[in-house]
């Protein structure tokens, strides 16, 4: 198995450069199994330091997708949500100079 | 010189864990050892002269390089220095923690101002990994916030604390008297351990968001990039610096003189003790005339004087001589500087010098979530196989109640209270006498 996603994560990248990256935005992705994460890097997007660990039944992956592809994702049973990210902001109000 | 102890350190008897053997591990005293702190934040300067003698792990997730990339804000960097900056070194700061193993993940969107979701969820899954492998307790600290959310990283908390790790987070900055500020997130999401700021009074800072669930302090002397902070130095013949935050620079470059207590320094008796060759250690007093910009260098011109240090413990009592940028007097914020440094000046002959340092003050709950992570390290390190559920209670239960609700109850503007190392500790070790007693 981890063969296969080895694989999967070297197509991914060998391959990224043929989307359109101007168009793609980054999404946080709920996902419930290791199967969605395979189709998610079969489209190409998933960067291999963002691979899910076996940590929980629910993985959150960084991925980059064009808003159609978010659209179908959401469609997809196994995937819990599709959301862009918010910003935050370090909370240092000032810093003491002479 | 000694590492400087910050005035948050003592407010939260902090030094009483570190002058203490550490019970899982009686050969060495309590400085968080064994347990790993993670800081998500803008990245850290691992050249920092106060950092660079210990091993910081992590990664700029930005780029996916090493830590080492440069923190652009210096944000992380203050946040590393209140964790764990070395103890020991004769330089600078103590980090709360100054044993633990520390992680720091950048999370810059790249100007250094705005922090990504993304990549800190992906720092949360990162770290979850290290605790699952590694079974050493870990506590992780947010000194960041925003009012949005999204479910996304709501989840990579709840798999974080479903992990057994402790995470603090910073209430915000945003807050007002009457507290109609809610908590920002993450600090505002279930089970994460939200801090607020106090003054060095143990009134909140009304910057502050109300509602938080433990108190730290508002402001710290922290760690900063080379130069950040225009300073003076004070050079013992020995040639150790005595370090202060607070020093303002004269107009003077440099002097060099004996050390004289000269009271207020507002009377022409004042300065008898002290002509060429000395330097007046003047302390302020609030309500006194200041405002006549002559009456302190005129009093110094006539006794012949070489220079002055002033004292001040509030803006009250400094600003008025501060503003003056008097070219003969450094000016000191008590309230932020070891008064033991400074009376042990007396008599010794120093050298007062303008440049520019890597420590300076800042103010924020950035600082106040750090200080109590560092606090829940030292405990934690004293007992790793507890939960971190008890580690949290023995905060909550440790905290000096500060609220107008009745004692050992969460008051709405300040949570449990003031975090207070050596009581918590207590709760988690009770003393002898205490143990007895239950049986």
């Amino acid at each position: 198995m981890v063969a296969v996603v080895f694989a999967v994560i070297f197509a991914t990248t060998s391959t990224a450069a043929q989307f359109d990256n101007e168009q793609r935005r980054t999404y946080l992705v709920g996902v419930r199994d290791e199967g969605t994460f395979v189709r998610f890097a079969v489209d190409g997007t998933v960067k291999a330091a963002q691979k899910p660990r076996a940590l929980t039944n629910l993985r959150i992956l960084s991925v980059q997708l064009t808003t159609e592809e978010a659209a179908a994702y959401r469609a997809d049973p196994d995937v819990r949500y599709v959301q862009e990210p918010v910003t935050y902001h370090p909370l240092r109000q000032y810093i003491r100079r002479r | 010189m000694k590492d400087r102890v910050d005035v948050w350190q003592v407010l939260m008897n902090i030094p009483v864990l570190w002058g203490m053997k550490n019970p899982a591990d009686p050969a060495h005293n309590i400085d968080g050892s064994g347990v790993d702190i993670v800081e998500i934040d803008s990245g850290v300067i691992t050249s920092q002269i106060d950092l660079a003698g210990r091993t910081i792990n992590g990664q700029n997730l930005l780029t996916h390089g090493p830590i080492t990339d440069p923190d652009i804000n210096s944000h992380g960097t203050h946040v590393a220095g209140i964790l764990s900056a070395v103890s020991g070194n004769k330089l600078g700061v103590v980090g709360g923690a100054p044993g633990a193993n520390l992680t720091v993940y950048g999370v810059n969107k790249g100007t250094g101002k705005e922090l990504d979701e993304a990549l800190i969820v992906e720092a949360v899954n990162d770290a979850i990994a290290i605790r699952k492998t590694s079974g050493r307790p870990m506590v992780m600290n947010m000194s960041f916030g925003g009012t949005g959310l999204t479910q996304a990283l709501a989840d990579a908390v709840k798999n974080a604390i479903a992990a057994d790790i402790m995470i603090f987070a910073s209430a915000g900055n945003s807050g007002d008297a009457l507290c109609t500020q809610p908590l920002e997130y993450p600090a505002g999401l279930p089970g994460v351990h939200a801090v607020g700021g106090l003054n060095n009074d143990l009134t909140r800072n009304k910057s502050s968001q109300c509602g938080a669930e433990l108190m730290g302090f508002w402001t710290a002397t922290t760690t900063t990039k080379a130069g950040d902070v225009a300073f003076a130095d004070v050079l013992t013949p020995a040639g150790d610096e005595v370090f202060g935050s607070s020093f303002s620079a004269s107009n003077a470059d440099s002097f060099t003189g004996t050390v004289r207590d000269v009271g207020t320094g507002l009377s022409a008796s004042d300065w008898d003790n002290c002509s060429a060759g000395c330097i007046g250690l003047i302390h302020g007093v609030k309500g006194a005339d200041y405002t006549q910009p002559s009456v302190i260098p005129d009093l110094m011109a006539a006794a012949g004087a070489t220079g002055g240090i002033f004292v001040g413990a509030s803006m009250a009592d400094y600003g008025p001589i501060w503003s003056q940028n008097n070219p003969y007097v450094f000016v000191v914020n008590y309230s932020s500087f070891d008064a033991e440094h400074l009376n042990a000046l007396v008599g010794q002959t120093v050298t007062l010098r303008n440049g520019t340092c890597d420590f300076g003050g800042q103010g924020g709950t950035s600082n106040s979530a750090p200080q109590v992570a560092a606090v829940a390290a030292l405990l934690w390190s004293t007992a790793p196989t507890l939960p971190s559920s008890t580690i949290g209670a023995a905060l909550d239960f440790g905290a000096r109640h500060l609220g107008k609700t009745p004692a050992y109850t969460k008051d709405p503007e300040n949570g449990w209270g003031k975090v207070d190392a050596q009581a918590s500790y207590n709760y988690l070790h009770p003393p002898a006498r205490h143990r007895a007693a239950q049986h």
